[in-house]
């Protein structure tokens, strides 16, 4: 039992955390990448809840949360924890017809 | 004289065994007797480390940095991104072509590199 508190613990402890705090109307900010909803709470002395997400991509186990600071309004806080091991989505968007055009080409050559 | 000396002999005597007996059923006792473990678990120390989840480094974006700066922090490092492999070229077939033996690095093999006999370690 102890052993799967202490690996936890280890598990946290590598995944490298960040926040970022940005004036902005919007709760959700564009970062570049897919995001899946996976629970809100609502947070002690805070008028605005947590909402937390998880990345979409397949084998991808980065987290983030964001919430808006109730000492400031007009700030959101996004934190984000780990690393993704895969490109952005916009990245990948603006390669697909790229490498199709270059797949369509190397038929000829 | 003798009467009351054999008096406080008797006295000591039963004093001793008094204790001997007890001893031995405080010992039995302590066989029988089942370990309590402590009702909380000892708290160890907080480790303080700069990667600590509970305090995240926190950063002041502005909106139009904020992409850039996210990517940059929580993307994936530049040898894991998916590249796209070089098509080969139609210099590249005329190579191959023209020579019986054409090596390519880019093969599975390639990267082999051959030994020499005298430096292989015996099983």
């Amino acid at each position: 039992m102890n052993g799967l508190v202490d690996s936890s613990r280890d598990k946290k402890m590598k995944n490298p955390r960040f926040s970022f705090r940005t004036k902005s109307d919007a709760d959700i900010l564009d970062d570049g990448y897919r995001w899946r909803k996976y629970g809100q709470k609502s947070v002690k002395n805070s008028l605005y809840p947590r909402s937390y997400y998880r990345c979409t991509q397949h084998m991808c186990n980065v987290k983030k949360q964001v919430q808006r600071l109730s000492k400031e309004t007009s700030i959101v806080e996004t934190t984000y924890e780990g690393i993704h091991n895969h490109p952005c989505e916009e990245l990948m968007q603006t390669l697909t017809p790229l490498l199709h055009q270059l797949q369509f080409l190397s038929k000829f050559t | 004289m003798e009467a009351t000396s054999q008096q406080f002999m008797s006295q000591s005597y039963l004093n001793a065994q008094e204790t001997t007996t007890r001893a031995t059923k405080n010992y039995l006792t302590s066989l029988h007797s089942t370990r309590k473990q402590p009702s909380k678990p000892l708290k160890r120390p907080a480790i303080s480390s700069p990667l600590n989840p509970m305090h995240p480094h926190v950063y002041r974006v502005e909106p139009v940095n904020f992409k850039v700066l996210v990517q940059r922090l929580t993307g994936a490092p530049e040898h894991e991104t998916v590249q796209a492999k070089p098509l080969k070229t139609s210099d590249d077939a005329a190579k191959q072509s023209s020579s019986s033996f054409a090596f390519d690095p880019s093969s599975s093999w390639g990267d082999f590199s051959f030994q020499n006999p005298a430096n292989i370690s015996r099983w």
